[in-house]
């Protein structure tokens, strides 16, 4: 077990610890594997570090990448990847409804807000 | 026409759960102004489950009372009258549709629903009107309808939300599909239930444009509500396209349109805060 720093974290890390906020609330659970999403999550959510097991499991991960370093690039582009994903289902979802300006300031504010901390985002399928 | 499909429907439920009578008398002395809260805790505490999750939830970190709460009076002091009708009204309608199947959809549509009750809240304060817990309700329980479809008529929910995803209007699919809209179910619902009649045109008239004068702020507010979580997908809906809600609802709920990246962080504060709440539910 070792504490990761977010910053320096990949997708397939598993958690050796639960993560929890500030106020002891569980976010995510011990034995997680991390994903692309969960890494995201966890940045917004400004948690600094997290405990992970030595071992990275496979996806296409095979050794643990040394913190903080090389993997800079590829996060900030998984991080727009999943901004743009969410750019394009509000936009579908609010296809002809800006019919007054609240529906047009509605859309604008929500878009500004498409990575908040998700604990009440349903599981998506 | 549809709303007497929808009271037919309901009617011809029939395991529909009754209101249990602790609510009923709980609803009854919270109207009342001579209320105490003696009066309160003594009906609480004939319901151990009941008074057993006020417990819980003025221990929870929602509170954030320093020290632990272990008699139930002090409880129902702290959590105000309101509040205590709140959480039986939610208990109720919680427990009596949380059983059976789809439990993860339930989850799903239960943020939804807590979420609208927290802008709901933001707005009604924002609003000052004397008791902001009403308002709760109104967010709380506007989609009663859509609960009531997962629970008597799934087959007919799978068909409405498969036209929707492929792009129907959710009221056009609504009505084809089960011949009145989720909205008249949960009227038709709380009607049977005699809930206030406020909570009933909410059910009602929320996201619609329409809806009777004297309602007029209390639909207006549950309709943004509504708007701003399905804006910022909490929960279920999320899938869906956003419902429009009309200049004359944003007016009557008081909310001009540079206010409204405001509300959202008002209430997603308050979502943080309610992370208690749900957990107790979800217990």
């Amino acid at each position: 077990m070792k504490s990761v720093k977010v910053k320096g974290l990949k997708a397939g890390f598993v958690l050796a610890r639960d993560v929890e906020d500030a106020a002891g609330y569980k976010l995510l659970k011990e034995g997680t594997v991390l994903s692309d999403a969960h890494v995201a999550l966890l940045r917004s959510w400004k948690i600094p570090e997290v405990w992970v097991e030595e071992s990275v499991r496979a996806r296409g991960e095979p050794e643990a990448p040394k913190a903080g370093h090389a993997a800079g690039g590829d996060e900030k582009k998984r991080e727009d990847a999943l901004l743009e994903e969410g750019r394009s289902r509000l936009r579908r979802r609010f296809e002809g409804r800006l019919t007054n300006p609240w529906m047009k300031a509605l859309y604008a504010e929500a878009e500004k807000r498409l990575l908040v901390p998700r604990f009440w985002r349903q599981a998506r399928p | 026409m549809s709303r007497e499909k929808a009271a037919e429907l309901i009617g011809k439920i029939e395991d529909l759960p009754t209101l249990p009578e602790v609510v009923i008398e709980i609803t009854r002395l919270v109207e009342n102004p001579d209320t105490t809260a003696e009066d309160i805790y003594r009906i609480v505490s004939t319901d151990v489950s009941l008074a057993a999750t006020m417990l819980k939830l003025v221990n929870s970190a929602f509170y954030g009372v320093a020290r632990s709460v272990t008699s139930l009076e002090k409880a129902i002091r702290i959590l105000g009258f309101s509040t205590v009708r709140n959480i039986a009204l939610a208990a109720f309608v919680f427990d009596s549709f949380m059983s059976g199947k789809g439990k993860l959809d339930y989850r799903g549509f239960w943020f939804h629903s807590i979420a609208a009750a927290a802008g709901c809240d933001v707005m009604a304060k924002r609003l000052r009107v004397k008791d902001p817990g009403e308002y709760y309700v109104y967010g709380l329980l506007h989609d009663l309808g859509v609960v009531v479809m997962m629970q008597y008529l799934p087959g007919e929910l799978a068909r409405i939300k498969d036209a929707v995803a492929s792009g129907k209007d959710l009221r056009a699919a609504e009505l084809e599909v089960v011949g009145c809209t989720h909205n008249e179910l949960g009227a038709a619902a709380a009607e049977h239930w005699d809930f206030p009649p406020t909570v009933v045109a909410v059910m009602a008239h929320h996201c619609s444009g329409a809806g009777e004068a004297q309602y007029r702020r209390e639909i207006g507010v549950a309709s943004c509500a509504d708007a701003l979580v399905q804006a910022l997908e909490v929960g279920s809906g999320a899938e869906a396209r956003v419902p429009v809600v009309e200049a004359a609802d944003w007016e009557a709920a008081g909310v001009t349109a540079d206010q409204i990246g405001g509300i959202m962080d008002e209430l997603l504060a308050e979502l943080e805060h309610s992370r208690g709440f749900i957990e107790l539910l979800f217990r």
